[in-house]
C-alpha cells in the first residue's frame, strides 16, 4: 500500500510511521496476535497479602503461620448453648480445611475426670505428713557436698585453658573457702545455716499445704471461670463464639472457596475475615470486570452517537480494543497479574483510550471538510499531550511502597501508553487506509 | 568352738564361695580392661587426629571394651522402650559412634604410663573397677569402670564415672531433655550432625 505524498503529516515520529504502513500494520497484528496468544494465561491474583509493602512484618509473620497450617485470621461461628457448641465444634475440627477451632471450651479444662480421680489418689500420701521440729544444724553432709565440688573444681580449673580459666579457678577460690568456714562452723555461721535450714522448711510447708489443699477438687465448669477469660467467647445474648483456623491457604481463592464451602456445610451462618475477603473479592472481580464491560459499551453509543458513520466509529474505538489487548498481553510478559488493587483501572483505560480515539478521528474528519489533508499538528500534539500527562499521573503511583498501589499505577501506564501508541500511529494509517479505498 | 561361732563361721565360708562382694585385687575383669585400655593408649597415640573419627583399630578395641547395645539402652531408659526394634538399632550405632569418639579424642589427654589400676569388686555378673589416671598437668582423676560379664569371661564397661560423675547419666540427663522439648527424631537428627 502506497499512501499519497500530499497526506504526510507533521511529525518525524508519524511521518515514519506513515512511510511504513506495512511495517505499522505487520507490528500491530503481530503484537495482537501475541495478546490474544496471553489473553487465556491472564491471571487474577486474589492474595491481599501480595498487596502490602515488601517487609511488612504482619505479612511475614502471617506466612510463617500459614508454613504450620494455620493462619492468623480465623472464621467465626456461633453457637446456642453448650452442646451446641461442642457438636459444631467437633463437626469443624473433622473438616479437612480446618486445623483449630477454639471456643470457650479451650479453657474449660479437658478430661476432668480422671484428672479428678489422679489428684484425689495423691490425698493419701501426703495426708499423713507431719513436721517435726527442727534437728539441729549438721555441718557434716554440707562439708562433704562442698569438699566433692571444690575437689571438682581443683580438676577443671587445673585443666582448664584459655578465657574460661580464670573464672574455673575463682568458683575453685570461693569454694575453698566456703568450705574452710563451714569447717570451721563457728556460732555465727551455724545460726545462718539454721536460719536456711528454717526458711527451706517453711518454704517447703506452704507448699505442702498449697497441695493439700489442692487434692480435692471439683469439676470446673464455664460459669466458674473468670470474665477476662470468657468475654472473649461468650457474648452479651449468651451466644457462644468459635475460632475456625484454616489449614489450608486461604489467601488465594481456590484455598479460600474450599474452606468457606467446608465451613458452610456445618453452619450456613459462618463467617469472618477469610468468609469476608473471599465474599469481597468473588464480588469486587465480578463487579469491575462488568464495569469494563459496561464502559466499552458506554463508550461505543457514545461514539456513534458522535461519528454516526460506521467505519469512524469502529476506527475511534480500535485504540479501546487494542490498547486494552496489548496491555494484557503486556502485563503477561511482565508477570504482572491482575489483583484486587488494580482491577478497578481497566475502566478507567476504557475511558482515556477511547478519548484518544475520538480525538484523533474528528479531527481528520473536522480537516477533510475543511478540504485540508492529513492531520493538523495541533490536535496530534494535544493529544500526546492528553497522554502523557495522564501517564505521569498514574506513573506517579508507581512511587507508593504498597504493591497494590505500584501494580495499579503500572497497568495504567501501560495501558495509557499502548493506548496513545495506538491513537497516534495505527489509526492515522488506518483512516487514510480505509479513504484510499474508499469508493469516489 | 561353739555352735553359733561354727554357725557364723559356715555361713561366711559360703558367701565367700558364691562370690557375693568379692572386693579386692586385680581380677579378671580388671586384667581385661587394661588389656583394652592399654590397647586403646598405642592405637590412639599413632592413629587418630585430635578432635577427628577415631581410626578403625581404636573403634574396633572400643567396640570390644564398651556394651554399646546396653550403655545406649540405659541413656534412653523410658524413651528406649517406645522404640521400634530398628530404631533401637539406629540409635544404638548413633550412640556408640558419639561416645566412641568423645571417649578416644580424650585419651590423650592422659599419660597412659601413669594409669593406676586399684582392683574389681564383684558381685554376681556386675563389678566396678576402680582407677585413677594422670593428666598430663599432673592432676589425678579417679575413673571407676561399672563393667559386667556379657558372655563367658568376658566383661564389657556399662558406664563409665568420672570423680562419682556417671557418663551414662550425664547422656540420660541430656537427650531425656531434648525428647521431653521436642521429639525423639530431633534427638536423632541432633545425633547425625554431631557426628557429620
Amino acid at each position: 500500500v502506497k499512501l499519497p505524498r500530499a497526506a504526510v503529516v507533521e511529525g518525524a515520529l508519524l511521518q515514519a510511521a506513515w512511510r511504513r504502513p506495512r511495517f505499522v500494520l505487520l507490528l500491530a497484528g503481530a503484537l495482537t496476535a501475541a495478546s490474544l496468544l496471553a489473553l487465556p494465561a491472564a491471571r487474577f491474583d486474589y492474595s491481599r497479602l501480595n498487596l502490602q509493602a515488601r517487609g511488612t512484618e504482619s505479612v511475614i509473620w502471617e506466612r510463617r503461620i500459614m508454613e504450620s497450617r494455620r493462619s492468623g485470621f480465623a472464621a467465626l461461628a456461633t453457637a446456642g448453648s453448650l452442646e451446641d457448641l461442642a457438636a459444631k465444634e467437633a463437626a469443624f475440627t473433622a473438616l479437612p480445611a480446618v486445623s483449630e477451632v477454639v471456643s470457650v471450651l479451650k479453657v474449660v479444662p479437658g478430661d476432668q475426670e480422671a484428672k479428678i480421680a489422679a489428684m484425689r489418689a495423691l490425698a493419701p500420701l501426703v495426708a499423713g505428713i507431719r513436721f517435726g521440729n527442727d534437728p539441729a544444724v549438721d555441718p557434716a553432709p554440707l562439708a562433704a557436698a562442698l569438699e566433692t565440688l571444690r575437689h571438682r573444681l581443683e580438676i577443671v580449673a587445673a585443666e582448664a585453658e584459655g578465657a574460661s580459666a580464670a573464672t574455673l579457678r575463682s568458683a575453685y577460690g570461693r569454694a575453698r573457702e566456703l568450705l574452710a568456714r563451714v569447717e570451721a562452723a563457728d556460732g555465727a555461721s551455724l545460726a545462718g545455716l539454721a536460719r536456711v535450714q528454717a526458711t527451706l522448711r517453711d518454704d517447703f510447708a506452704e507448699k505442702l499445704d498449697q497441695l493439700r489443699d489442692n487434692l480435692a477438687p471439683r469439676p470446673v465448669a464455664v460459669g466458674d471461670l473468670p470474665s477476662e477469660l470468657t468475654r472473649k467467647f461468650v457474648g452479651g445474648s449468651g451466644r457462644l463464639l468459635m475460632f475456625i483456623y484454616p489449614s489450608i491457604d486461604t489467601w488465594h481463592r481456590d484455598g479460600a472457596r474450599a474452606f468457606v464451602r467446608q465451613l458452610r456445610s456445618v453452619d450456613p451462618a459462618v463467617t469472618g475475615s477469610p468468609v469476608i475477603g473471599y465474599e469481597a473479592s468473588r464480588l469486587m472481580e465480578a463487579a469491575y470486570f462488568n464495569g469494563t464491560l459496561y464502559a466499552g459499551l458506554l463508550v461505543a453509543l457514545v461514539a456513534a452517537w458522535m461519528l454516526r458513520r460506521p467505519r469512524d466509529i469502529g476506527l475511534a474505538l480500535v485504540p479501546m480494543a487494542l490498547g486494552t489487548l496489548w496491555t494484557v498481553g503486556v502485563m503477561w510478559a511482565i508477570d504482572l497479574p491482575f489483583n484486587l488493587a488494580n482491577v478497578w483501572g481497566l475502566p478507567l483505560l476504557i475511558g482515556a483510550s477511547a478519548e484518544y480515539g475520538f480525538n484523533v478521528v474528528l479531527r481528520y474528519r473536522e480537516r477533510a471538510r475543511a478540504a485540508g489533508v492529513g492531520f493538523p499538528r495541533s490536535g496530534m500534539l494535544a493529544t500526546t499531550l492528553n497522554g502523557l500527562t495522564t501517564i505521569a499521573g498514574f506513573g506517579s503511583l508507581m512511587i507508593a511502597q504498597h504493591q497494590g498501589i505500584f501494580g495499579l499505577g503500572l497497568l495504567l501506564t501501560i495501558g495509557t501508553a499502548a493506548a496513545l501508541v495506538s491513537s497516534l500511529v495505527l489509526v492515522p494509517v488506518l483512516l487514510h487506509l480505509v479513504d484510499r479505498r474508499k469508493p469516489a | 568352738m561353739t555352735l553359733p561361732r561354727f554357725v557364723l563361721a559356715l555361713v561366711a565360708i559360703v558367701l565367700a564361695v558364691l562370690g557375693h562382694a568379692r572386693p579386692g585385687a586385680a581380677g579378671e575383669a580388671t586384667e581385661q580392661l587394661r588389656t583394652h585400655i592399654d590397647a586403646l593408649s598405642r592405637s590412639v597415640a599413632t592413629a587418630t587426629p585430635p578432635g577427628g573419627a577415631p581410626a578403625a583399630a581404636s573403634r574396633a578395641i572400643a567396640d570390644r571394651l564398651f556394651d554399646w547395645n546396653a550403655m545406649a539402652r540405659a541413656s534412653l531408659r523410658d524413651h528406649w522402650d517406645r522404640r521400634a526394634p530398628a530404631e533401637r538399632e539406629e540409635f544404638t550405632r548413633l550412640f556408640a559412634d558419639v561416645f566412641a569418639r568423645a571417649y578416644l579424642s580424650r585419651i590423650h589427654l592422659v599419660d597412659s604410663k601413669a594409669f593406676e589400676y586399684f582392683g574389681d569388686t564383684t558381685s554376681g555378673e556386675w563389678g566396678l573397677v576402680k582407677t585413677k589416671v594422670f593428666t598430663k598437668k599432673g592432676t589425678a582423676i579417679a575413673v571407676d569402670y561399672v563393667v559386667r560379664t556379657t558372655a563367658p569371661r568376658r566383661w564389657q564397661v556399662q558406664d563409665v564415672r568420672v570423680e562419682a560423675i556417671s557418663l551414662v547419666d550425664n547422656y540420660r540427663a541430656q537427650f531425656d531433655t531434648i525428647v521431653s522439648r521436642s521429639s525423639y527424631d530431633d534427638l536423632v537428627a541432633k545425633l547425625r550432625v554431631a557426628m557429620k
